[in-house]
C-alpha cells in the first residue's frame, strides 16, 4: 500500500507491505512531518526558524526541539570538518539540511512504533526503510538522472542492515549546497547508510566538499557512496557490487 | 404424611445428586477458564501478529498500552455477558454469583482502559518526542478517537457510580439510568478499535473482535430483552390481588397461563417489573414464595423503600413482564443426604418455595428462620403447614443479635449455649440453604465453613445486583 | 467458581500467550525484518555480492551494448596496469596507458597514473562522449560507466533517492509516477 502527502514544500510517499496503515497511524505520520515545518520552516515567516533569522527569537529561548536540532546541527559540522554547517555563509542559521532528516527518522519511529516491520518512506529525495518490499525482493531505491527527472542512474537493492539513502545535488532549488570546495566537479552525491540523518548529512557535505571530503567521510562513517561527477560516476566499492551486473557464472557463494 | 412416594435407594440419590454437581461445577470452573483465557486471548492474538515492538522506548509503551485497552475491552466484553443472564451461567454458577464476578471485573477493566489511554498518549508523543498535550490535541481531530474519549467518560460516569460508598448517596434510578449507558460505552469504543492502529484494521483478529462484540451484544439482547419479552407475552402474567401479610411485608398473587411450562425450581427468583405508571421502570428481583400452579404463582415482597411500598398499592390487572427463572437456590444443587436451612427475614420466601419441592425423607430437612422481633416472621403458618405434611423441624431464633461467634442468632439463643451444631446434629451431611442480607450471611457460612462444611455444599442467595 | 477454575484459568491463559509470543517471533522473523541479510560495510572486493542479488531480476537484454563492457570496463580500460589499486604491489610507480576498447558510448582509452601502488589520477585519452577531463581518483571510491551499471528500470523500484524535490519538480519525477502506480 502506498499513500502520499505534501508538507515542507515537497512530497512524502510512504509505502508499505501488508495491511493499509490506518487513518490514524497517517495523521500521526504527516503530523511528525507538520511539527517540524512548523518550527523550521523557511518559507513560513511565523516559524521559529524564520523569527530566529529575523533576531525576534533567540535561541536561547527556542524550543528544546530547535535547540537540540540545533546541536545535532554543529555536531555533525565538527564531524565533517566544516563541510556540513547549519549556517548560510551570511551567519544565518539554517537547519534544512538536518531537519528533513529528523522529520524523516522520528516518522520512521512511528512506523515502527505501530508494529509495522515493512515501510519504506521517500521524502523529497531521501528514502528511509525498513524490512523487505515482498517476501521475495528487497526494497529497491531508485537514485535519480541529475540529468533527466524520467531517468534512474542505477537502481539499490536494500539488502544489509542499510536503511537510509539521501541524495544530493545541485540540479534543484539551483545551488542550494553551500560549496567548500569551489572546484569540486560533483554534481549529486547519493550517500547510503544506517540513519537517515548520516545519509542526509554526508550527501550535503561531501557534495560541498568534492572528492576529498568524500574519501575522507565514506571510510570515516563506512557509507556507500554512489557520486555523479561531471559526466562521471563515482561509486564505493561494496555499492558497485550491487549495482553493477551480477556475475552469473561465478557462484555467489 | 401423604407426601412420599417410592423412593429410590439413599446411597444411588445421593451418588446421582453428588455426580450432577460435579458436571455443574465443572462447566462453572470451565467458565471460569473461558474468562481468563478470553483476556489471554485478546494480548495473544495481538502477540501473535508479529506487531509487537519493545526495542525502543516508544514502541514498549505502546505496546503496553495496546495490549491494556484489548484486555479491558475483553473484561468489559465478560461483564456485558455475564449481566446477560445466560441460561448457561445461571444454571452453572448462578446469576448472582456471574454477578459479583461482573462487580469484581469492574475497577480492573477501568484501571486497564485508563492505562489505554495515558500509556498510548504517552508512547506515541515518545515516538515522536511530541508532548502529551500535543498529542491529546490531536487525538480529538479524529471522529473515532472522539467517539472512544466519549466512552471513556461514560465508563467514569457509569464506574464511579456504582462504587459502593457513591452508589448510597443516590438513588436507585439514578444509578440505574447510569449505569444502562454502559452499553453506549461499549459500543463508542468499537469505531476506534477498528479503524484505529494497525492491529485490527483487517485480517482475522478484526473478525475476532467483531465476534466478540456481536456475542457480547447478542447475550444482552437475547437473554435480557428478547427472550424475557417472548416468555411475558406467552405466560400474560397480571396481578390478581395484593395481599398484606405483616405491617412491613405483602404478597402478590399473580394469575397467568401456562406455567408449569417455565420449567420453575422451587426457590428460584425471576426479575419482575410491574407496569403501572409509577413502577414500571424499575425491575425487582423477587423469589416465589409459593410453588406456582398452572395458572397461578404467588411471591411476597418486603417494604423496603419507596419501589416496593409503590407495588404495595398496585391494583389488581396490572401486567406483569418477567425474566427468569433464576437462581440455584433448588433442590438440584444438594449433594449431600441431610438440608439445613437457614433464613432471615424476608429471605424466607424462596426457603417456602424451596421446601416444597424438595426431595426429602422425614427428619432430612431442618430449618432455622431468623428475626429482630416476631413480627418479621413471615409467613409462619404456612411453614408451619409444610413443616406437619413433610416433617420438617422449624426453630426461630427472634430477638436483637448476639456478639459471639454465633452472632447470626439471637443474643437470648446464644447465651443459652445454642449453635449450629445443636441445631443442625447432622451438619456434616448437610446441604446449608442460606438466605438473607449479605453480612448476616456471611457469619452464617464463617461458622459453617469453622465447623468443617466443604465450600461446595453451602449455597447461598443473594438478591442484590 | 472454585480454586481449580482460577488455576486452570491462569496455567490455560499463560499458555496461550506464550504460544502466542512465539508465534509472533517467527511472524515478525518472516516479515524479514529480523532475516534482513547483513553486509559488510567495508567489504571493498566485489567477489562479496550478497548472494540475495541472485533475486534480484537482472536486465532484460534490451541494451546489449550496455551490457557489454560490463565488470571489465574499468580494469579493462587500464589492462597494462599490473599495478592498479592491489595493495599486494605497492612499490609500482607511473603511467599506465590502457588499451582503446569499445564502449557504449564510443571508443575509450585511459591511463593510470599510480604513485606507490595507489592511483593518484585517471586520465581520459580516448572518448566519443566525453570531454577529455581528468578526475582525481579516491582511492576508496571508483570510477564507473554508466553503461556498467545495471539499467535501472522504475518498475524494479519502489523510491527513488534524489536531488531534493521540490513539489514542482516531484510531478515530473519517477518518485511521483511510482506513487500514481501506488504499488
Amino acid at each position: 500500500m502506498r499513500w502520499t502527502f505534501e508538507t515542507m514544500g515537497t512530497v512524502v510517499s510512504v509505502a508499505t507491505l501488508g495491511a493499509e496503515p490506518g487513518l490514524e497511524l497517517r495523521g500521526r505520520v504527516e503530523r511528525v512531518f507538520r511539527d517540524y515545518d512548523f518550527e523550521f520552516s523557511r518559507y513560513r515567516n511565523d516559524s521559529a526558524i524564520s523569527r530566529i533569522a529575523r533576531g525576534e527569537l533567540s535561541l536561547m529561548d527556542a524550543s528544546d526541539t530547535l535547540r537540540s536540532t540545533y546541536a545535532t546541527a554543529l555536531e555533525w559540522r565538527s564531524l565533517t570538518r566544516g563541510a556540513f554547517t547549519p549556517h548560510r555563509p551570511d551567519g544565518v542559521v539554517d537547519l534544512d539540511g538536518v531537519v528533513k532528516a529528523l522529520a524523516i527518522n522520528d516518522a520512521g519511529i512511528v512506523l515502527s512504533d505501530a508494529g509495522i516491520t515493512d515501510w519504506c518512506l521517500g521524502c523529497g529525495g531521501d528514502v528511509l526503510l525498513a524490512g523487505r518490499a515482498s517476501e521475495e525482493a528487497p526494497w529497491t531505491i531508485g537514485v535519480a538522472d541529475p540529468d533527466d527527472p524520467a531517468l534512474l542512474l542505477a537502481e539499490i537493492p536494500m539488502n544489509g542492515s542499510d536503511r537510509a539513502i539521501a541524495t544530493s545535488g545541485v540540479s534543484e532549488r539551483g545551488e542550494h549546497v553551500w560549496r567548500s570546495d569551489a572546484g569540486s566537479t560533483l554534481r549529486q552525491v547519493t550517500v547510503i547508510a544506517d540513519d537517515i540523518v548520516t545519509a542526509d548529512v554526508l550527501a550535503t557535505a561531501i557534495l560541498s566538499g568534492g572528492i576529498d571530503a568524500l574519501e575522507q567521510l565514506a571510510r570515516q562513517h563506512s557509507v556507500e557512496v554512489l557520486a555523479v561527477a561531471g559526466d562521471e560516476l563515482i561509486i564505493t566499492p561494496r555499492l558497485r557490487a550491487l549495482v553493477t551486473e551480477r556475475d552469473v557464472s561465478e557462484p555467489s557463494r | 404424611m401423604t407426601s412420599t412416594t417410592v423412593r429410590k435407594s439413599p446411597t444411588r440419590v445421593l451418588a446421582a445428586r453428588r455426580s450432577a454437581n460435579r458436571r455443574r461445577q465443572l462447566i462453572g470452573d470451565l467458565l471460569v477458564v473461558l474468562v481468563w483465557a478470553s483476556a489471554a486471548i485478546s494480548v495473544a492474538l495481538y502477540f501473535a501478529s508479529g506487531l509487537v515492538v519493545l526495542n525502543t522506548g516508544g514502541g514498549f509503551v505502546t505496546t503496553l498500552g495496546i495490549a491494556t485497552g484489548l484486555v479491558g475491552s475483553d473484561l468489559v466484553l465478560v461483564m456485558l455477558v455475564l449481566a446477560s443472564r445466560m441460561p448457561l451461567i445461571d444454571a452453572s454458577v448462578g446469576h448472582d454469583r456471574a454477578m459479583g464476578l461482573h462487580r469484581k471485573l469492574g475497577k480492573p477493566a477501568f484501571y486497564l482502559l485508563i492505562a489505554h489511554a495515558v500509556l498510548l498518549t504517552v508512547g506515541y508523543s515518545m515516538s515522536i518526542h511530541s508532548n502529551i498535550v500535543a498529542e491529546t490535541v490531536s487525538f480529538f481531530q479524529n471522529r473515532d478517537l472522539v467517539l472512544a474519549y466519549l466512552s471513556f467518560a461514560l465508563f467514569v460516569a457509569v464506574i464511579v457510580t456504582s462504587l459502593v460508598n457513591v452508589k448510597r448517596r443516590f438513588p436507585y434510578e439514578f444509578w440505574h439510568v447510569i449505569h444502562l449507558t454502559s452499553y453506549a460505552a461499549v459500543l463508542f469504543a468499537l469505531p476506534h478499535m477498528l479503524s484505529q492502529g494497525q492491529l485490527l484494521t483487517a485480517g482475522w483478529q478484526r473478525s475476532y473482535w467483531i465476534a466478540l462484540y456481536l456475542l457480547a451484544f447478542g447475550s444482552i439482547a437475547g437473554f435480557r430483552f428478547i427472550r424475557p419479552a417472548l416468555a411475558s407475552m406467552r405466560h400474560r402474567m397480571r396481578v390478581e390481588r395484593v395481599e398484606r401479610i405483616a405491617a412491613d411485608a405483602f404478597s402478590v398473587h399473580l394469575r397467568g397461563h401456562d406455567l408449569e411450562r417455565l420449567g420453575i425450581q422451587g426457590g428460584q427468583y425471576f426479575i419482575w417489573r410491574f407496569w403501572t405508571p409509577g413502577t414500571w421502570w424499575h425491575a425487582h428481583p423477587i423469589s416465589l414464595s409459593a410453588s406456582p400452579r398452572k395458572d397461578s404463582a404467588r411471591i411476597t415482597i418486603r417494604i423496603v423503600g419507596s419501589g416496593t411500598q409503590a407495588l404495595a398499592s398496585m391494583p389488581a390487572g396490572t401486567p406483569v413482564s418477567f425474566s427468569g427463572p433464576y437462581g440455584l437456590f433448588t433442590d438440584a444443587v444438594r449433594s449431600a443426604r441431610h438440608v439445613a436451612i437457614i433464613a432471615a427475614g424476608i429471605g424466607i420466601t424462596p426457603v417456602r418455595s424451596l421446601i416444597e419441592r424438595l426431595d426429602l425423607s422425614v427428619g432430612e430437612a431442618t430449618i432455622l428462620v431468623r428475626a429482630s422481633n416476631p413480627d418479621q416472621v413471615y409467613l409462619w403458618e404456612e411453614l408451619n403447614e409444610i413443616k406437619r405434611r413433610r416433617g420438617i423441624k422449624v426453630y426461630t431464633s427472634v430477638g436483637p443479635r448476639g456478639r459471639g461467634p454465633s452472632g447470626w442468632m439471637s443474643a437470648r439463643d446464644e447465651s443459652r449455649g445454642v449453635n449450629m451444631l445443636s441445631v443442625f446434629p447432622h451438619l456434616a451431611e448437610s446441604d446449608i440453604f442460606i438466605c438473607g442480607p449479605d453480612a448476616w450471611s456471611q457469619m452464617v457460612e464463617d461458622e459453617a465453613r469453622a465447623r468443617g462444611v466443604g465450600p461446595s455444599y453451602i449455597h447461598r442467595e443473594k438478591f442484590d445486583w | 467458581m472454585t480454586v481449580r477454575g482460577t488455576v486452570g484459568g491462569i496455567v490455560a491463559s499463560t499458555a496461550i500467550i506464550i504460544i502466542a509470543w512465539q508465534a509472533g517471533q517467527s511472524t515478525a522473523a518472516s516479515n524479514g525484518l529480523r532475516s534482513a541479510l547483513p553486509v559488510g560495510s567495508t567489504g571493498t572486493s566485489t567477489a562479496t555480492t550478497p548472494n540475495t542479488q541472485a533475486s534480484t531480476p537482472s536486465t532484460p537484454a534490451t541494451t546489449p551494448a550496455a551490457a557489454a563492457p560490463s565488470s571489465t570496463t574499468s580494469s579493462a580500460a587500464a589492462q597494462p596496469a599490473p599495478a592498479a589499486p592491489s595493495p599486494a604491489k605497492a612499490s609500482a610507480s607511473g603511467t599506465f596507458q590502457g588499451d582503446a576498447i569499445q564502449t557504449p558510448f564510443g571508443n575509450m582509452q585511459v591511463a593510470l597514473v599510480v604513485a606507490s601502488g595507489k592511483v593518484t589520477d585517471v586520465k581520459v585519452l580516448q572518448s566519443t562522449n566525453y570531454a577529455q577531463y581528468s578526475i582525481q581518483v579516491s582511492s576508496y571510491a571508483d570510477p564507473i560507466l554508466r553503461g556498467e551499471v545495471i539499467k535501472a528500470q522504475s518498475a524494479k523500484v519502489q523510491m527513488v533517492s534524489g536531488a531534493t524535490y521540490t513539489s514542482q519538480g516531484y510531478l515530473q519525477s519517477v518518485q511521483s509516477a511510482l506513487d500514481k502506480a501506488g504499488i
